[in-house]
């Protein structure tokens, strides 16, 4: 009877305990990068160059395989700070370049970039989605 | 006579402002789906989508990463670039088409100009032809697109598990909206 009673329990714990990592798991939000340690770091004239020059390599190591994602720090000299659809975008490359790195500002910190000047050296946060023609950052902050 | 060269000089100027204006892009084009179930909504935004229109030939190209699609919940996102699109194998979604008849679009009047567009759209390594209306609008000089239509899951060999299949719309609406720049040259 006893034993019985203890099954019961250790069962309904674990339902319990089920149900909840369900509902956070199914709730789970994109990771803030602003507290996470970046995987890579690179400078924008190089990440720029490497996906010009072979786009397959550069993306095999600069993104992840969902779900792992890698987090990338870009450092570079800012060329525009755009905002055309809500979400402010830096963009971090040389003058003479035909691409640059477009960094998509995560929605959180979107006002940040409007502390940002252009000219001056940055080093942006954020998730490599690939290359159109700028690399693109998604999810990015500003690394202090 | 003179008057005729003047009119002759204003056409050459004319044309000359229009070739220039011909070429349209931008990096920061939107695009989002969704996925409506009466169990539940799912979509997704992209923001970083590219899109070059030639106004003259109507040659229209865009171009999105699947990554860069912004979900609610990560776990969507997840699912999405691993399940679905397979953003891994397949990191881009492509259009390559034309709009039918860009005579009917004036870039240089303001006004709303509804037209078909007609091209090859890649996703998920399958290439389908499609047809889509959109509506071009010229406000104070500037360029703009709107379209949304309907796409079906199992043109692009996307399959829904049985699982999950009373959440997944099998249709999926999409929306995309692009300010255009002119490129000068």
């Amino acid at each position: 009877m006893k034993a019985y009673k203890y099954i019961l329990l250790v069962l309904l714990v674990l339902a319990i305990a089920g149900g909840i990592y369900g509902y956070l798991e199914y709730n789970r939000t994109s990771k803030d990068l602003m507290h996470v340690k970046a995987d890579i770091n690179v400078t924008a004239v190089d990440l720029c160059s490497q996906f010009s020059n072979d786009e397959k390599a550069a993306s095999s190591m600069y993104i992840g395989v969902t779900p792992k994602e890698k987090v990338l720090a870009v450092k570079g000299k800012i060329t525009s700070i755009d905002n055309e659809n809500g979400l402010n975008s830096v963009l971090l490359g040389t003058d003479v370049d035909m691409s640059s790195v477009s960094c998509q500002m995560d929605s959180v910190y979107n006002a940040d970039a409007t502390q940002l000047k252009v000219g001056e050296e940055v080093v942006m946060k954020g998730i490599c989605t690939g290359f159109l023609t700028d690399v693109i950052l998604i999810r990015c902050v500003i690394q202090k | 006579m003179i008057k005729n060269i003047f009119i002759a000089a204003l056409f050459v100027v004319c044309a000359n402002i229009a070739s220039a204006q011909s070429k349209f892009f931008t990096k920061t084009g939107t695009v989002s789906f969704l996925s409506k179930t009466p169990l539940e909504n799912i979509d997704g935004i992209n923001k970083k989508v590219t899109c070059i229109v030639n106004m003259e030939t109507g040659q229209i190209d865009i171009a999105l990463l699947q990554k860069a699609f912004e979900f609610k919940k990560a776990l969507l996102m997840e699912h999405y670039n691993e399940n679905y699109v397979e953003s891994d194998k397949f990191p881009k979604a492509t259009f390559k088409g034309k709009i039918e008849n860009p005579g009917s679009i004036n870039v240089s009047k303001d006004g709303t100009y509804p037209v078909n567009i007609v091209g090859d759209m890649t996703m998920h390594g399958v290439t389908k032809n499609m047809k889509a209306p959109a509506v071009f609008t010229v406000k104070n000089g500037k360029l703009s697109a709107h379209s949304d239509f309907v796409l079906l899951l199992a043109d692009y060999n996307i399959a829904i598990p049985s699982a999950v299949k009373d959440k997944i719309s099998p249709d999926i609406k999409i929306v995309a909206d692009v300010n255009l720049e002119p490129i000068v040259k």
